[in-house]
């Protein structure tokens, strides 16, 4: 089975990585995640602004994973690395913005820079463009606990050795928690949680801090 | 022990060309295309009046468009899909045209409207027991989904995935493809010197995937295997491709390094948009992945345009058909092949005896990249 070796996360209200207990409040403005946090992404990211508010989360979670799994970004290579979200009303929101902006134009023409987000896979896209990620790139849902659906697919494409790591987690408008699951063999540290440990927390639900802390708290247990 | 295979053992479509894998089949072969002017919603606004549509599915039904559609494929009896088979719903933009009517009547009721609330009614047509997950990766979904059933199958997770997939022509889809100029003034012509942009359609479908040991002990017909996949993305653009073909290309490598030593690919039935970008990119991949071993590539978005998260099913399927006949179908609307495309597209049906396998790519917004090695079962 595949392994933890962090998680990042960002809500309305704060934001933090969870292996390594770092993390910060902050407040969202009246434009979501803008302007951009740059603690959290340092690095030049072209049309930020453009993104819509569950890509500006994922984002944000998925550096935050990222660097608590002491991984670098963007990966230098990024060749069966690669990621799967989930979300509890796909892209429902950014679906709205887009028909209610075209039909208020009296339907001459949408806006394609709304357009881009009405898929439920762009957040996870618009990730692994910013991050280098080349491997398996998927939406999920439907699942009772989309969360834990999400990272049983992630551990499953890691078994069959279809990536050798995954982000895996879940996104809105409101905020993300991504993890960066992954094959022993791929990394040089070793892992943080156990996959069983992880999916055991992942089933009890909760808010994304509450995942969080959920996680760091299992102990100080040395995974098998 | 040998390894546990998958087989496609049943599979259904519905298509511009009509109910069934064989009435596509010889839709495709007639050489004419199942594309025409729109006349669900006002096109005037847009680049483009031409989709390829479903006959009979309508705007201000009680029903969605693809709800629609995928009643014809399950309300006959005889579909033979068992009840314990794991489901796999594959889509970009599912019931749509409900949110389309929910935003024009000024309704907030936006949850009944996504990918996943298609689940449970795609759950209650088919008539399994399990409630099943959606699978979406852009124009890539149908793909996706067939390699998530396939790896179900053959690492023994499940014995039995059926894979529905489905997406429709909605004013919603339309306005956004022509607001990115991605749609063609007059039809798709993928691999043609002269193509312009893609032409929309709309389809849905189901596989049933089953393990190689179930399938022999129910007595089932095997329409072929899925014998290897490989996903991949881009990192590149949101909307636009690769521009050397490099992940693709990594991803039919991965399909084929799962299919095994010696696996001799016959021919590659195409994402083939229509773009400039997109056409150019996949004959850069298959270059790649093939080298010199040239396969003969053909698309079918030419003749039935682009139906997104279905389209990787129906192509999947007709790659099996043309597996059995032995040849492609031809590139409806190919005229002057692209420099790039030549020795690899050719207008007309061409055969290629001999092989035992078939390469199905998908390609989508976001780059992501789907490949499928679909084999002949002996």
């Amino acid at each position: 089975m595949a392994d933890l070796y962090g998680a990042g996360w960002i809500d309305n209200r704060s934001y933090g990585c969870a292996r390594t207990g770092s993390g910060a409040t902050h407040q969202v403005g009246d434009c979501g995640f803008s302007p951009r946090i740059k603690e959290i992404l340092p690095d030049p990211f072209p049309n930020f602004g453009r993104l819509d508010a569950a890509s500006k989360a994922t984002c944000y979670s998925v550096a935050l994973a990222l660097e608590d799994a002491g991984l670098a970004h963007p990966l230098a290579c990024g060749e069966g690395v690669g990621i799967i979200g989930a979300s509890q009303a796909g892209c429902a929101r950014s679906d709205v913005r887009y028909y209610k902006d075209y039909i208020d134009s009296g339907r001459a023409s949408g806006l394609s820079n709304f357009f881009i987000y009405t898929l439920p896979s762009s957040p996870v896209s618009e990730a692994s463009i910013h991050f280098g990620l080349q491997g398996p790139l998927l939406y999920t849902g439907g699942t009772e606990n989309i969360f834990a659906g999400c990272a049983a697919l992630a551990m499953e494409l890691i078994e069959n050795q279809e990536a050798s790591v995954m982000l895996a987690g879940e996104s809105g408008p409101e905020g993300a928690l991504f993890m960066v699951l992954a094959a022993r063999s791929s990394m040089e540290q070793a892992p943080w949680r156990s996959g069983a440990e992880t999916m055991a927390v992942l089933r009890q639900g909760g808010s994304f801090p509450h995942i969080a802390r959920k996680l760091a708290d299992i102990g100080n247990k040395i995974v098998p | 022990m040998s390894r546990t295979k998958a087989y496609i053992v049943s599979a259904d479509i519905i298509t511009p060309y009509g109910h069934g894998v064989e009435r596509c089949w010889s839709g495709l072969l007639s050489g004419k295309h199942a594309l025409k002017k729109v006349e669900r919603f006002d096109t005037r606004p847009f680049v483009s009046d031409q989709a390829g549509l479903i006959d009979g599915i309508e705007y201000g039904k009680e029903d969605s468009l693809v709800i629609q559609a995928l009643k014809r494929l399950f309300e006959k009896p005889g579909h033979g899909i068992p009840r314990d088979a794991r489901l796999i719903v594959a889509s970009t933009k599912g019931e749509i045209d409900l949110l389309e009517r929910a935003v024009a009547q000024g309704s907030d009721e936006f949850n009944q409207c996504t990918v996943a609330s298609l689940l449970p009614k795609a759950q209650k047509l088919v008539g399994v027991s399990d409630s099943g997950y959606v699978i979406s990766a852009a124009c890539a979904s149908a793909s996706a989904a067939l390699a998530r059933a396939a790896s179900t199958v053959t690492s023994g997770a499940a014995d039995c995935v059926v894979v529905v997939a489905c997406d429709s022509v909605s004013e919603f889809v339309y306005s956004g493809f022509s607001s990115l100029m991605a749609l063609d003034r007059t039809l798709a012509k993928p691999f043609d010197k002269n193509r312009k942009g893609l032409t929309l359609g709309e389809a849905a479908g189901y596989a049933l995937v089953m393990s190689d040991a179930r399938a022999r002990k129910e007595g089932r017909p095997i329409m072929g295997e899925i014998a290897g996949w490989g996903l991949t993305a881009d990192a590149n653009h949101i909307t636009g491709p690769s521009r050397d073909g490099k992940p693709l290309a990594l991803a039919i490598r991965k399909a084929m390094e799962m299919g095994g030593d010696g696996t001799t690919i016959g021919s590659i039935c195409a994402h083939g948009t229509g773009t400039a970008f997109n056409d150019s990119m996949e004959i850069k991949a298959f270059t790649r992945a093939l080298g010199q071993r040239t396969s003969p590539v053909y698309s079918l978005k030419g003749a039935m345009g682009h139906s997104m998260g279905a389209a990787g099913l129906v192509e999947a399927l007709v790659a099996l058909k043309s597996l059995e006949h032995g040849a492609t179908p031809p590139n409806i609307n190919l005229d002057t092949v692209d420099d790039e495309a030549k020795g690899w597209a050719f207008p007309e049906q061409r055969p290629f005896g001999g092989a035992t396998s078939v390469l199905s790519t998908n390609s989508g917004f976001g780059g992501v990249n789907a490949a499928l090695l679909l084999s002949q079962v002996t």
